[in-house]
């Protein structure tokens, strides 16, 4: 009985993210297929975004909410083939190439910023986010077409600097989706971006068993300990967050070649908080996360995503109302899962202390 | 050797092989507009009559037959190409000409004139890069003066 318990506590938001689609799938009125498609193309989608959070868990930082600084990154990678003509799978290969040094260096930021404020890595890789935003902003509404030159001045506003709202990725678009395309019952796959995510997964699993990888295990556990047993704390810290944000960066560049649109200015505003909490759904924590709870994540919160809408308009005549549903339950389960964990650590502490004192105390 | 001098010299290869494969990346990826181009030419003086339909291919695709005086748009990707010219009739009679056409990195697009690819003429001559007409001139806007007493209510 205690197991099931137990069970049931630890899986709760997934069981409760189940229940809630399960209920909505019927109200939403949508066939299977287009169903499957759906969840089968948003998975592709949203994947790798979700995989970069995996690390820095690891390493005991918590949810990567500067991951959107890869995805900027990422869209400066996108705006430059853009802009230079380059397309096909050679264009996407450049843009993550021209991406890398940049997500790196962002990535290096956000690490050492985060090494100085432990213990609130949360909420300053959140504000960072802010804080870059406005740099990349900086750069794209000023520096582009000014500074930096630019080719096509159908991607430069009318006032000669500064890129566009829309960038039209039609060069990239799809790339990677129909590289090896495969139709299987109507329903189209898009094989090689699932290969692309399975070797991401590999790379995540091998990662784990790295001297690397058990440096991060250590420093995640318990920083004191890993620092008295040799471990360059900080430095492993570091990485960890370089690499999320590497992550992030191909993942919003898998992201938009499957759109085939870029939001030069707002694109990547979401990208975390969506991730964050896909991840979330997907039954991790603060503390912990697997490579299972990301696939579970994106498909349940994608899923939420597509009937959502209908089942509002069918359940009380508006399309609006799941929209705000959808709103709500993504910054809603954030919200749970960090008072959940606030909740766990407080009532650890309580119990360490409780031990201290020993049995005789407070009777 | 020693271990930092092996490690900046395995950095710096690796450096400059990212480079190398991120230009030819560029290279090979790069797009172009082409207009292909059966108008009549004139190259060194001598005029080359535009001849009457003509079957284009570009890297052995579908042929698209172009009259005289016709002009058709492709998009194609990289820098070499294979031009096919099929003439159907004209004064040489029918006739199938192959040439091979280099795009510079720099060019969004280019014109390529069939008759001058097919009097042999040189790539130069075959291949010019396509420049935008000049946009034209919008009048200024004219400001109109208006007095204050004409657009108030009057009390």
């Amino acid at each position: 009985m205690n197991r099931l318990r137990r069970l049931l506590a630890e899986n709760a938001v997934v069981l409760l993210f189940a229940a809630l689609i399960a209920a909505a799938i019927p109200l939403s009125g949508a066939p299977p297929l287009y169903l499957l498609q759906e969840v089968l193309t948003r998975l592709g989608r949203n994947a790798v975004l979700v995989l970069s959070l995996l690390l820095p868990v690891m390493a005991g930082m918590g949810l990567n909410f500067g991951m959107v600084l890869g995805a900027m990154a990422g869209q400066i990678g996108l705006i430059l083939v853009t802009d230079w003509a380059i397309v096909g799978l050679p264009g996407l290969t450049l843009a993550a190439m021209l991406a890398t040094p940049v997500a790196v260096l962002l990535g290096w930021l956000c690490g050492a910023v985060l090494n100085r404020a432990k213990g609130r890595e949360m909420v300053t890789g959140y504000i960072l986010g802010f804080f870059v935003n406005g740099l990349y902003q900086l750069v794209v509404l000023y520096a582009m077409g000014s500074l930096i030159p630019m080719l096509n001045p159908e991607l430069v506003l009318s006032r000669g600097y500064g890129v566009r709202n829309v960038i039209n990725l039609t060069g990239v678009r799809q790339v990677l989706d129909r590289l090896v395309p495969a139709r299987i019952g109507g329903i189209q796959l898009p094989v090689f971006t699932y290969a692309l995510i399975a070797a991401m997964c590999l790379f995540v699993v091998w990662f784990r068993r790295t001297k690397l990888g058990q440096d991060m295990r250590a420093v995640g556990q318990d920083r004191a300990v890993a620092d008295a047993a040799g471990i360059p704390v900080e430095r492993t810290r570091i990485l960890a967050i370089v690499l999320s944000t590497l992550l992030a960066c191909y993942g919003q560049i898998v992201f938009l070649q499957n759109l085939g649109t870029l939001n030069t200015y707002n694109s990547h505003e979401q990208a975390g908080m969506f991730s964050i909490a896909a991840l979330l759904i997907g039954g991790a924590s603060v503390t912990r996360a697997s490579i299972p709870n990301v696939l579970v994540g994106v498909v349940l919160f994608h899923l939420l995503f597509i009937v959502s809408p209908t089942a509002g308009k069918n359940l009380v005549g508006s399309a609006q109302l799941g929209e705000y549903f959808r709103q709500f339950v993504s910054y809603g389960v954030i919200a749970v899962a960090l008072v959940l964990y606030a909740w766990r650590k407080q009532a650890g502490e309580q119990q360490a202390r409780a031990a201290l004192r020993g049995p005789g105390v407070g009777t | 050797m020693s271990r930092t001098r092996r490690r900046a010299f395995l950095r710096a290869a690796l450096l400059a092989g990212a480079v190398v494969l991120g230009a030819w990346l560029a290279r090979t990826g790069r797009a172009h507009t082409l207009f292909l181009d059966n108008a009549a030419v004139t190259l060194g003086g001598q005029e080359h009559p535009a001849p009457g339909a003509v079957e284009v291919s570009l890297d052995g695709g579908k042929p698209e037959v172009l009259e005289q005086a016709e002009r058709a748009m492709r998009q194609v990707v990289g820098p070499v190409h294979r031009l096919a010219i099929e003439v159907r009739q004209g004064p040489g009679g029918p006739r199938r000409v192959e040439r091979e056409i280099r795009l510079p990195f720099g060019w969004d697009a280019a014109v390529v004139s069939l008759p001058a690819a097919l009097a042999g003429a040189p790539a130069g001559a075959v291949v010019t890069r396509w420049q935008p007409p000049p946009p034209e001139d919008a009048p200024a806007e004219q400001m109109i003066q208006q007095k204050d007493a004409d657009v108030l209510p009057q009390r």
